[in-house]
């Protein structure tokens, strides 16, 4: 408010002083009798003396004139002149001149004084002056208003953004401090406290995962003592024909396999919260789908027709991990083109990833997407036996279904993606 | 009675990205419309409604999917081809009404007919009739859109989207804006075109408006999720129809 | 603050817009403002730093007295004498820049030692040979020459020729409208040339540093009388005189000419950024309405959501005006190089903060002043009508055209409706477009002018635009002449026009003599009217601010030995003979000389080439003329320099209105286009296709287009003069009428019509792009 006061005195003042000033310039203004003109006029006469006609002499000076002679004869009058004597004239101010003829005066010219007020201008001339002023206290409003707001809205408003983001968990947002901030101190103990909770947080996070990284590690660790504990009692319970024995030893084998499911459970539920295995479906279009098939069509060994247009769910990067597994399968065992048909049914967008090799044994067939499990001819080839695993497991997450079968002339993965509804 | 189908989808899908963020709107409709049908497509708000609706009458370009109307595949127009499809086969009947406020109401009849026809005198009579037929005294065919009531406006609206007998007349909302007494009226014109042969699709979370139909589409979250047929609707008294939809709709979680 | 910056961002390419406008205007106000600041005070600093003298006075050796010096150097107010020996070629010929030109050459030795005027080199030769000189700096920049070029003088029918060793400026005796050219000779080249030259030539020069530059006028009289007073009444001698003062009016007038076409321009583009800026935060403003109902209805106050919307454009303004201020400072060498070759002065280029913000600050000003009216509406406004979509801005009482009886094509119908209804918006629009055929026409008047036809540039500096000059024997009879002159073929006219020297009110003027000035093609009086009548004379302005006397007053004018007294009747604008000018009829002089008939004739022709006109008249009046001379040569070889320069800013000029012209035209009808951007979606939903609607627009947008031009043509055409007239009179130059040419001012109004039209239609095309639903959807 006193900053306000001041602003409005100072203008006040500032303005009284450009309005008297501009009031005291402004105050004469005298007009000049046309000499020039009165000499032209003399001249023409001189030269046309005895004979001065309203052509000789109409429009040379604008206020109106007689001619005289010695004898005070008027000789000449313009319209609207109003001459009676010279000293008449000579009251009213009226230019008298001398009119010559061969250096002897032969008469008179007499101008009539016309005086005029011109106050109406000055007038017109203090409006502009005013208007001006009024124009510079605007000036100085705007900038009040711009401190203000500069110095007193924006931190608050800052303050409660910061305050909305930090609420939302957002604590990665500093709270930045203007130089003339007016709660410098209250400011920087907010954006401690911010500092504080992403730490926190952090770390909550940090020991958390690698918990499960220890659960994760033990459980697969756990998993081959068992095994021998499993081959064992399987070795025992053919070799021992104590009945009794026998039903102890079968509890234990079945006991081992409880603990093999329980552990292999608790080692796919640690993956996943660690989204080693987590599949997100969202519903993408069918285009997809090309790019992915381009994006392992290294050798231009695929022939493909356009994938039908509509919209699927899926998870991107894991269909494209299974579409990866299955063609390298392909390349790794068949060695031939590859052929990928698509086609529309029903709810599913089925794709058909085709190769033109010896394709697997029927036996075999059933196994194939089996943990671990390796087929006969991989002779020469490395692997692990998990990828058509993995990949089933991630087509059902995504609502999907993954077959394989043997044609006559290659074999066939056949992968059915949900249509979006 | 053998139907003619006047417009089919196929795996009609609409995605609006924005920045990183993708949403499906509409996904893998399959949809066909019968002539002389008066479809009423609902939902909830979100649910696509419009979208299938600006889709269908060429406004708009599908994402992915084929659009068969009047054997023509929608998808496929330039925006100028869908322009000069529109004006001969789609009439528009829009929430917002939408007459140019810089003219007078007969001229925007006016400005929608002369695209079609070179027939002024013949245009103007069939504008007089309709305007008649619409319920809009001659006093209002000078006035501007702004200076019209809500119901009046509407009906402007509908007679500018059938002023060129449209195969389809498409309407999103047309009672959204206005008040019961209004929207009654603009219902009955519907149905009265309705039953003289034009075929309709409309837009609406409506009960009042969406019984006047003889087909309910119901839309969720981009996909059909209900095709209620009602059959022709003949007044406002028929309780068993209302509550047949009141039915269906209770049913489809609406 | 928040809020500005929410909406900067929304708005990006209205900001965009809105930041190149203000940022040309902030540019061009500036280097306005710079270059008038800097200008005022530059030859004062040059003069300083040189350490130039304030008065120099030449004079022969043989009539100098040691005296001289004590008297100038016990005068009050004097700081330092020096004086040297110089050679002095009074009518010297040499090439300069495109022709030969006479001057008074005054050759100093370099070698001298000398306290004033040091002549400071900005350019030298490393190797030296027998016949260097140096001479000043305008010769590199007007006359043509590079180190090491030849040089030849021409004095007494006599050629010297010299190699060109080095450049050194000064202000007092460095230019070739000074009459007086400053050179310098090695010693062992001075004193050959002493030895050779005539004894006439061998000439003393004083220069005089005052403690106070403006008592120089003063002094010079002083020591005029002081002179007379010494010497015998008939020995007066020859002395030729130079103050600062009188020579900084001249030196400078041609730079003020061109900085006040600059600032004039400058300021004509701003006001078109600030029509333009207006239309933008008009539009700003309607399209964020019901941004502000929504925020009203939350509870904002209109205060509240006017200084945001302040703060935005504050904002805008202030980068812009940077940004715009620091290309200034790139583009002030290019002026720079013009204010060079015009004083022969190196242009230095200081940081002027001051001037600087003021520019900043006045654009700032326009823009607050702007956005507070155009905010004005948000006080009254209801948030629930903000909310609607605002204001109706337009009036539907009438229904033009009715399609159901109005002739004509359905298309030309909906624009023509389209334009009639947008009355307000036409009236803007036919602002901008006539405000910027306004400024095309300016410049292009200006271009015209001094690039093809220079006519009016000439008149300036007073020269009659006569064919060929004669001078006549002082026995033939001048009357006779002319008669006989004026019957020969291809002669349209002959006019007496004598040059003669005479002292009015003491001071020493140049005074033409000629019979009926109605008779003469450049009317040189822009205030009052030349002498008609024995008793009457006109002054230049120059000699007008001398002895203090104005239109109406007697002076009394001195030739030989008589004196008599006159009347001023007008004031001259001249820019040669240090413009120190007047009139007088042949009747007025006869009072001082009662024989005086004339001795010079400036032939008309039409028909011939002035070169055989020459060799023909002296073939048959050959006994009664002294000389002869191609006056359009002289005129050309004199005002090249300046036309030059004019001519590098006019281009300059021209190519920043396009630019700026073609700038505009875009965003503005883009902005308008994509306000109509709902309207134009429901007709392509109803079934219009995009060139039906490209149709509309441009027949909708035409004709007020074509208005705004033609309105701006006329403006042009009416007020070009008289704008340039009231702005240059404060540069000095009180007379000017440049010729305006009418097909190239509809040329350039066509131009900009087409321009609009395809613009129009570049920007229409985009609607192609997007499709019917996004259109009315939003």
């Amino acid at each position: 408010m006193r900053i306000k006061f001041l602003a409005a005195t100072i203008l006040t003042i500032f303005t009284l002083g450009m309005v008297l000033s501009v009031i005291v310039i402004q105050r004469h203004n005298i007009q000049e009798v046309d000499v020039v003109a009165i000499n032209d006029l003399t001249k023409k006469i001189e030269n046309n003396w005895g004979q001065v006609t309203a052509q000789h002499v109409d429009h040379i000076v604008s206020q109106p004139f007689s001619i005289i002679d010695r004898e005070e004869n008027v000789l000449y009058r313009s319209p609207a002149s109003s001459f009676t004597s010279s000293f008449a004239s000579i009251k009213n101010r009226d230019t008298l001149i001398d009119l010559q003829q061969n250096n002897e005066v032969v008469g008179k010219l007499i101008i009539q004084n016309d005086a005029q007020s011109i106050v109406v201008r000055m007038k017109r001339d203090l409006i502009i002056a005013v208007t001006l002023i009024l124009g510079l206290l605007m000036v100085v409003i705007l900038i009040y208003l711009a401190i203000i707001n500069r110095t007193l809205v924006k931190p608050f408003q800052q303050l409660q953004h910061f305050a909305v983001n930090v609420a939302r968990g957002d604590f990665d947002r500093p709270l930045t401090m203007g130089k003339n901030n007016y709660f410098g101190a209250f400011t920087e103990s907010f954006d401690l406290l911010r500092d504080e909770l992403a730490t926190a947080r952090q770390r909550a996070y940090e020991s958390n995962r690698s918990k499960k990284e220890l659960v994760a590690t033990l459980s697969h660790d756990i998993k081959t003592p068992l095994a021998s504990i499993k081959a064992v009692t399987e070795l025992m319970l053919l070799q021992t024909n104590d009945n009794k024995v026998k039903k102890h030893v079968q509890t234990i084998f079945s006991k081992a396999d409880q603990i093999d499911l329980l552990v292999t459970d608790m080692f796919h539920a640690t993956l996943e919260e660690l989204q080693q295995l987590k599949v997100a479906v969202v519903e993408v279009s069918s285009t997809v789908l090309r790019e992915m098939i381009e994006n392992v069509n290294f050798d231009h060994n695929i022939d493909y027709d356009p994938i039908p247009p509509c919209l699927i769910l899926t998870d991107t990067t894991r269909l494209q991990q299974v579409l990866d597994n299955i063609i390298s399968n392909a390349y790794k065992y068949a060695r031939t083109k590859i052929k990928i048909e698509s086609r529309i049914h029903q709810d599913y967008l089925e794709v058909d990833i085709i190769d033109f090799g010896r394709g697997i044994s029927e036996a075999e067939l059933p196994l194939l997407f089996n943990k671990y499990y390796r087929g006969q001819n991989i002779a020469g080839q490395n692997g692990s036996g998990l990828g058509l695993y993995i990949s089933k497991y991630f087509i059902e997450k995504m609502h999907g279904q993954i077959n394989c079968y043997n044609r006559t002339d290659g074999f066939t993965v056949a992968i059915k993606i949900k249509l979006a509804t | 009675m053998m139907t003619k189908t006047i417009i089919s989808t196929e795996k009609l899908c609409k995605t609006f990205s924005s920045g990183g963020n993708q949403q499906h709107v509409l996904k893998n409709l399959d949809i066909s419309i019968a002539e002389g049908d008066f479809t009423v497509i609902m939902g909830s708000s979100g649910s696509g409604k419009s979208t299938l609706l600006y889709a269908l009458s060429g406004m708009d370009k599908p994402t992915l999917g084929t659009i068969d109307f009047a054997g023509k595949n929608l998808a496929k127009l330039t925006q100028d081809q869908a322009a000069i499809f529109r004006r001969n086969h789609c009439g528009f009947v829009f929430q917002q009404i939408y007459l140019l406020d810089n003219m007078s109401v007969f001229d925007n009849i006016l400005a929608s007919g002369l695209l079609v026809t070179r027939n002024k005198q013949q245009l103007v009579k069939k504008a007089k009739a309709l305007f008649q037929q619409v319920e809009i005294d001659e006093g209002s065919w000078s006035k501007f859109p702004t200076q019209l009531s809500g119901g009046e406006a509407q009906r402007v609206g509908i007679v500018r989207a059938i002023i060129n007998k449209p195969k389809v007349l498409f309407a999103d909302e047309p009672t959204g804006a206005l008040n019961s007494a209004a929207s009654e009226n603009v219902l009955n014109v519907f149905t009265t075109i309705n039953r003289a042969g034009q075929s309709i699709v409309l837009v609406t979370h409506d009960l009042k408006t969406a019984v006047r139909g003889n087909r309910i589409l119901y839309l969720k979250d981009g996909v059909i999720n209900g095709d209620l047929s009602l059959g022709h609707y003949h007044d406002c008294e028929d309780v068993e129809r209302s509550d047949k939809l009141k039915h269906f709709l209770a049913e489809m979680g609406w | 603050m928040k809020l500005a910056l929410a909406n900067v961002r929304k708005g990006k390419s209205a900001t965009a817009s809105l930041f190149i406008f203000i940022l040309v205007a902030t540019l061009l106000l500036n280097i306005g403002l710079m270059v008038i600041t800097q200008l005022s005070t530059f030859f004062d600093q040059k003069a300083e730093q040189l350490k130039d003298p304030h008065l120099v006075i030449t004079m022969n050796q043989a009539s100098y007295h040691s005296d001289y010096e004590a008297f100038l150097a016990n005068y009050s107010g004097v700081k330092e004498t020096e004086t040297e020996e110089v050679i002095d070629m009074n009518l010297a010929n040499y090439y300069f820049g495109n022709g030969e030109v006479t001057n008074n050459i005054i050759i100093f030795n370099a070698d001298t030692k000398r306290a004033i005027a040091p002549a400071m080199r900005i350019d030298q030769l490393n190797s030296f040979s027998g016949n260097d000189i140096f001479v000043p700096y305008s010769f590199n920049t007007d006359g043509g020459y590079q180190l090491g070029d030849d040089f030849t003088i021409t004095f007494q029918a006599k050629q010297y020729n010299y190699r060109i060793a080095g450049f050194f400026e000064t202000t007092m005796m460095g230019m070739n409208n000074n009459g007086v050219m400053k050179v310098m000779l090695p010693e062992a080249g001075y004193q050959l040339l002493s030895d050779q030259i005539d004894s006439d030539a061998k000439g003393m020069i004083i220069s005089v540093l005052n403690k106070d530059k403006s008592t120089a006028s003063q002094l010079k009289e002083d020591f005029i009388g002081y002179v007379e007073r010494f010497q015998s009444v008939e020995a007066t001698p020859s002395l030729m005189t130079l103050d600062i003062i009188e020579v900084k009016e001249v030196s400078t007038l041609t730079v003020n000419i061109i900085a006040t076409i600059l600032v004039a321009f400058a300021v004509i583009i701003v006001l078109v950024a600030l029509i333009v800026i207006k239309f933008s935060i008009s539009n700003n403003i309607e399209d964020g309405i019901v941004n502000i109902g929504v925020l009203k209805a939350v509870g904002y106050t209109s205060r509240q959501i006017i200084s945001s919307i302040l703060l935005q454009f504050m904002l805008i303004t202030l980068c812009s005006g940077v940004v715009g201020i620091a290309l200034s400072y790139a583009l002030m060498p290019i002026i720079g190089g013009i204010i060079a070759t015009l004083t022969g002065l190196l242009w230095v280029q200081t940081i002027a903060l001051t001037v600087n913000m003021v520019s900043v600050f006045l654009v700032a000003l326009c823009v607050a002043v702007v956005t507070i009216v155009s905010t004005f509406r948000i006080r009254r406004i209801s948030p629930v009508h903000a909310l609607r979509g605002g204001i109706q801005t337009h009036n539907f009482r009438k229904n033009h055209l009715p399609l159901a009886t109005a002739k004509g094509s359905l298309h030309l119908l909906l624009a023509l409706k389209s334009m009639l209804t947008s009355s307000k918006q036409n009236v803007m629009i036919t602002l901008i477009v006539a405000a910027l055929t306004f400024a095309t026409v300016f410049s292009g008047v200006l271009y015209y002018n001094i690039a093809s036809d220079k006519t009016a540039f000439i008149n300036l500096f007073g020269t009659e635009p006569a064919n060929v000059y004669i001078a006549v024997q002082p026995e033939a009879n001048t009357h006779e002449l002319i008669t006989n002159i004026e019957q020969m073929n291809h002669v349209s006219k002959v006019n007496i026009f004598d040059l003669i020297n005479t002292k009015i009110d003491g001071q020493n003027v140049y005074t033409n003599v000629t019979d009926h000035y109605n008779n003469l093609e450049n009317d040189v009086v822009y205030q009052g009217r030349q002498p008609k009548h024995d008793n009457e004379l006109s002054i230049s302005w120059v000699v007008s601010k001398k002895i203090n006397k104005g239109i109406g007053d007697a002076v009394e004018v001195e030739y030989g030995a008589e004196t008599a007294s006159y009347l001023v009747t007008g004031l001259s604008q001249s820019i040669g003979n240090l413009g120190q000018i007047s009139s007088m009829t042949l009747d007025g002089i006869q009072h001082l000389q009662s024989n005086y008939q004339g001795t010079t004739l400036y032939v008309y022709l039409a028909g011939i080439s002035n070169k055989e006109f020459m060799s023909e008249i002296q073939k048959q009046y050959g006994d009664a003329i002294i000389e002869t001379l191609d006056i359009d040569e002289n005129i050309e070889s004199q005002t090249g320099m300046y036309t030059a320069a004019v001519f590098a800013v006019m281009v300059m000029v021209l190519i920043i209105t396009v630019i700026v012209v073609v700038m505009i035209l875009y965003l503005v009808i883009k902005t308008l286009i994509i306000k109509r951007k709902k309207e134009f979606g429901i007709l392509k939903a109803i079934g219009y296709s995009t060139f039906q609607l490209m149709n509309q627009i441009a027949m909708s947008y035409l004709p007020i287009i074509m208005i705004g031009v033609t309105a701006g043509g006329g403006l042009g055409y009416f007020f070009t003069n008289p704008m340039l007239s009231l702005l240059l009179s404060a540069a000095g130059v009180k007379r000017l009428s440049f010729a305006i040419h009418i097909p190239s001012i509809i040329f350039l109004c066509l131009s900009i019509f087409v321009l609009a039209y395809l613009v129009s239609m570049l920007i229409a095309r985009q609607i192609k792009q997007i499709s019917a639903y996004d259109l009315i959807i939003e």
